[in-house]
């Protein structure tokens, strides 16, 4: 189990990450996702032994993967930029990188391979961005780590490669009960491959929850009212925005499901439905809820 | 706990293949430059050889000559590369994607830094060692040259692992490679060349350092500045001063250790985020800049200074370029670390204008009160004295206590009429030391017969070296007491020691019969000289027997006359001398050896005054009583032609 044990890490005068902790449940897919510059690429490199953070550790079976090679072989990292030297091919970096991972599986290096169109020859740097991430891809489940850490994974890449890549790692998990954590500001790719999700805002934790659950946890409703409605009348719920259009109000709700229904029947709504909220919708309530939204940045 | 040394060294070894892999251009392109210079060498010895110069002789000096320059061209070539590799080596830092790569690796920080270390060395000292040994094969013929060139390839692989970790260390410091570049070049040069620039300042205003050689000749040049350890190294082994270069060699290997822990700990303390950012150790570029702005100002200053006679106001000349010059470095070299104005200027500036503060006033007190222009060691720290031009090193106390003297009587006179700060003279300083009048050659011949150079070796290797260059006319300034100085000399110069300085042979154990040996002859001639003028000229020459008996005799006779001869120092002056109607024969015993095409040829030669009454009589007892008193032995003056090949060549 990855345990992210109170880290505070500084550059400089700025704080990127501040006591921040939370538990990343083993064989699960862990979305990251968080405002930009909120500390989602810091953590990750915390995580994969990059930067030592100024205070707490990130642990795994309660030992820290920092200066821990035994851990790290259990670990890869791709960054928001995976990096290949100017002669690397695709050959080269496996052979690299074969050596460092005794999980190492030729046969699905092989597999992917013949995947990807990537010849093993070609010299990397001359390819295109995505084409280079597909690389690094390849080179990372050929590896079979235990813990995955993928920094923007699906930027640059056309959507025929993306449900691929999301197909292989939700095959990685399966076959090798990989934990994997992703980082990205793509929603809609990390809701369908991610089960557990962790909001990040200004170094902090805002929410981590098991994806089905923060999407229960968070309801909106369209209703239609007769009457103008009183002054507190909804005082019990736990009301993240209101939108009016005409007579049609945009509740977005958190809390259970059955609770704010009755809440609002009471109130005898001409028209009212429940609609299911997206990851996408459920990140811009949540950080809307912090003040993070289009209102409060323009107000700036 | 054994596993995880085994998996440590496992990663060692597999990240060492992947960094020496990582070198292998460099390292082609380096053998490839060696592989020229060994071309280059056999065309020279093809030269030497086609030339007539014989090679199969015991001293194989032409032919090694050719493997030291190689080899010291190879050693400058090996840190060039050292430094470069290094850089490339360790670029992974300055890239906060390879950054990312590496930090994330199945690997510790110390194994990645010496994995990288030994890596990169391997390449540039595999290239370096067996060109070193080929040019070896080709150059040496003697067990001296061997034992040479043995030093220089191993010292060549010392400051390789120096200069590398030097830098490996300065990349971990920086943050950029450009950086890194900057600084693994400049800190080198920066050094030796800050320190030449207190040196040759000293030198020009510190009467008694100019000449000396003292500090340019020694490891503290190289001291901080790891590029220069085998070239130093170099100089002083071909040079024979051993302390000097095992001083080198130790400090060599003290300081490479020293740099690798020091890059060890800047590995697991370096935060990864300081890649393409920012120094890891914030005084670093600071100290750069300041001892940059230092070189740049001080190489002005001297610039504006040199060729002008020595006076006062070039201190201020100095001072006002050494300012421009060094400030305008200074903020150039500023805007480059800080990629324009972002980083605060005022700690730096501070940096600068403590740094020349501190040089300036250490100059002035170096001219002034720390005693640098009046230091003379304590006799009881001398252990010899080497005096004047011919080298000779004396050792007998009285003697050491007679040179002391006069060196005191020129530090006193130096102080006596001049002021304090010095004048200001770039090369040499020596305006103190000119006689009021022109007749200095004939009132003290001894003192005006070379300059006065001190090399005082002490205890533990030290030395301390000074000269003075002494002159006649022009300036009215009179500081030497010329009279004492003078009477000093005599006594010196008839000391028992110097006698035997000036002639060694002669008192050789076995001299008549070494010589006697020799396939080629000993021969003897002696000279007469006119004694009544002033000059004194070449008479003739009687032809002397070379039996080995009639030898041993003559050498007998002629120690006993010159032991006993209380006017020694006279046959010092050998030219335009008020003593050389005092000599009237010139004793010269030749003797060679013939190695194949070259006979390498020696020859004593002594001055012969009618009080040496042993010598004369053994030649009067032998059958040359005739010759020496006959008058056809005189030739004509006017045959006498102004050639100084005529005269015997000073002992």
């Amino acid at each position: 189990m990855l345990e992210i044990k109170n880290i505070t890490k500084k550059f400089g005068d700025k704080t990127a990450l501040e006591n921040l902790s939370f538990t990343v449940p083993e064989g699960s897919v862990f979305g990251l996702i968080g405002s930009n510059g909120s500390g989602k690429s810091t953590l990750l490199r915390i995580i994969a032994g990059v930067f030592k953070p100024d205070s707490g550790s990130a642990e795994i079976d309660e030992v820290s993967t920092y200066e821990n090679p035994a851990l790290k072989e259990k670990c890869f990292f791709i960054s928001d930029y995976p990096y290949f030297y100017n002669h690397s091919t695709l050959d080269s970096m496996a052979s690299f990188y074969r050596e460092f991972y005794p999980s190492w599986n030729e046969a699905k290096f092989e597999k992917l391979c013949s995947i990807f169109p990537i010849k093993k020859k070609d010299r990397i740097v001359n390819m295109s961005k995505g084409m280079q991430r597909q690389a690094a891809l390849m080179i990372a489940l050929s590896a079979c780590p235990k813990y995955l850490m993928l920094d923007e994974i699906f930027d640059g890449l056309d959507p025929v490669v993306r449900q691929l890549i999301k197909k292989l790692i939700m095959e990685l998990v399966s076959d090798n009960k990989t934990t994997v954590i992703i980082a990205s500001h793509n929603l809609r790719e990390l809701e369908d491959v991610c089960d557990h999700i962790g909001l990040i805002h200004k170094g902090g934790v805002v929410m981590e929850k098991d994806l089905d659950e923060a999407k229960l946890g968070i309801h909106r409703v369209q209703a239609v009212f007769e009457n103008e409605l009183g002054e507190g009348v909804f005082n019990d719920l736990d009301i993240v925005s209101v939108k009016k259009q005409g007579r049609m109000m945009t509740f977005t709700i958190k809390g259970d499901g059955q609770a704010i229904e009755q809440a609002i029947q009471a109130q005898k709504p001409i028209y009212m439905e429940m609609l299911p909220l997206t990851l996408e919708e459920v990140f811009i309530s949540e950080m809307e809820a912090v003040g993070y939204d289009i209102d409060n940045i323009l107000d700036k | 706990m054994t596993s995880t040394i085994s998996s440590t060294n496992k990663n060692l070894a597999k990240l060492y293949k992947w960094a020496f892999g990582r070198n292998r251009a460099l390292m082609i392109v380096f053998a490839v430059l060696m592989m020229v210079g060994i071309v280059i060498d056999i065309q020279a010895l093809i030269t030497i050889s086609n030339s007539g110069t014989s090679t199969e002789t015991i001293n194989d000096a032409p032919t090694a000559t050719v493997g030291y320059v190689s080899m010291f061209i190879a050693q400058l070539g090996a840190v060039f590369f050292s430094i470069a590799s290094a850089i490339h080596t360790f670029g992974f830092l300055h890239n906060k994607r390879s950054t990312d790569m590496f930090g994330a690796v199945p690997a510790t920080r110390s194994t990645l830094y010496f994995s990288h270390l030994l890596g990169g060395i391997t390449a540039v000292t595999i290239p370096f060692t067996v060109g070193s040994f080929i040019v070896m094969a080709l150059t040496c013929r003697s067990t001296q040259c061997f034992r040479i060139e043995l030093g220089f390839i191993l010292m060549g692989i010392i400051t390789i692992v120096a200069v590398y970790s030097f830098t490996a260390l300065i990349a971990y410091c920086c943050g950029t490679s450009l950086d890194s570049v900057i600084i693994a070049f400049g800190a080198n040069g920066i050094y030796m060349g800050v320190v030449a620039i207190f040196i040759a300042l000293a030198y020009s205003m510190i009467p008694g350092l100019a000449g000396s050689n003292q500090f340019f000749n020694t490891p503290f040049m190289t001291l901080f500045a790891p590029a220069g350890f085998s070239a130093f190294f170099d100089i002083y082994c071909t040079l024979g001063q051993m302390t000097a270069m095992w001083a080198t060699v130790i400090w060599s290997i003290l300081f490479t250790a020293g740099m690798i822990l020091l890059g060890n700990y800047a590995a697991k303390t370096r935060k990864a985020e300081t890649a393409q950012n920012e120094f890891n150790i914030k005084w670093l570029p600071i100290v750069i800049k300041a001892g940059i702005s230092v070189l740049a100002g001080g190489l002005s200053g001297m610039a504006a200074v040199s060729g002008q006679e020595s006076s006062f106001s070039n201190v201020f000349i100095f001072a006002f370029w050494y300012i421009i010059t060094g400030f305008a470095a200074f903020i150039i070299l500023h805007l480059v670390f800080s990629r324009g104005t972002k980083v605060k200027l005022l700690p730096s500036l501070l940096a600068y204008a403590g740094t020349t503060a501190a040089a300036l006033g250490l100059l002035f007190a170096m001219t002034t009160g720390m005693g640098i222009d009046t230091y003379i060691p304590a006799e009881s720290n001398i252990s010899s004295v080497v005096f004047q031009y011919d080298h000779m090193e004396y050792k007998d106390p009285e003697n050491i206590k007679t040179i002391i003297e006069i060196h005191k009587l020129m530090t006193e006179g130096t102080l006596k009429n001049t002021p304090r700060p010095y004048y200001m003279g770039i090369g040499r300083n020596d305006y103190y030391s000119y006689y009021e009048s022109e007749d200095c050659v004939s009132k003290y011949p001894l003192s005006f017969s070379s300059n006065f150079s001190f090399k005082y070796n002490k205890k533990f290797g030290f030395t301390t070296e000074r000269c003075y260059y002494l002159h006649c006319g022009k300036l009215s300034l009179s500081p030497y007491d010329y009279e004492k100085i003078e009477a000093l000399l005599r006594k010196l110069y008839n000391s028992d020691e110097y006698k035997k300085l000036s002639n060694p042979e002669l008192w050789e154990e076995n001299f008549v019969e070494r010589i006697s040996q020799f396939p080629v002859v000993a021969d003897m001639d002696i000279t007469g000289y006119s004694g009544k003028t002033e000059r004194y000229y070449p008479t003739g020459n009687i032809n002397l027997k070379t039996d080995e008996k009639f030898l041993k005799g003559l050498v007998d006779a002629l120690k006993k006359d010159i032991l006993a001869d209380k006017e020694y120092y006279k046959s010092r002056i050998m030219r335009d001398s008020v003593y050389a109607g005092d000599r009237c024969y010139c004793l010269s015993i030749g003797y060679g050896e013939s190695l194949g095409n070259t006979i390498i040829r020696e020859t004593v030669r002594i001055q012969v005054s009618e009080t040496y009454t042993n010598t004369l009589n053994y030649l009067r007892n032998n059958g040359y009583a005739s010759e020496l008193d006959n008058p056809s032995f005189s030739v004509d003056d006017s045959d006498y032609t102004d050639d100084d090949s005529d005269y015997p060549d000073d002992i």
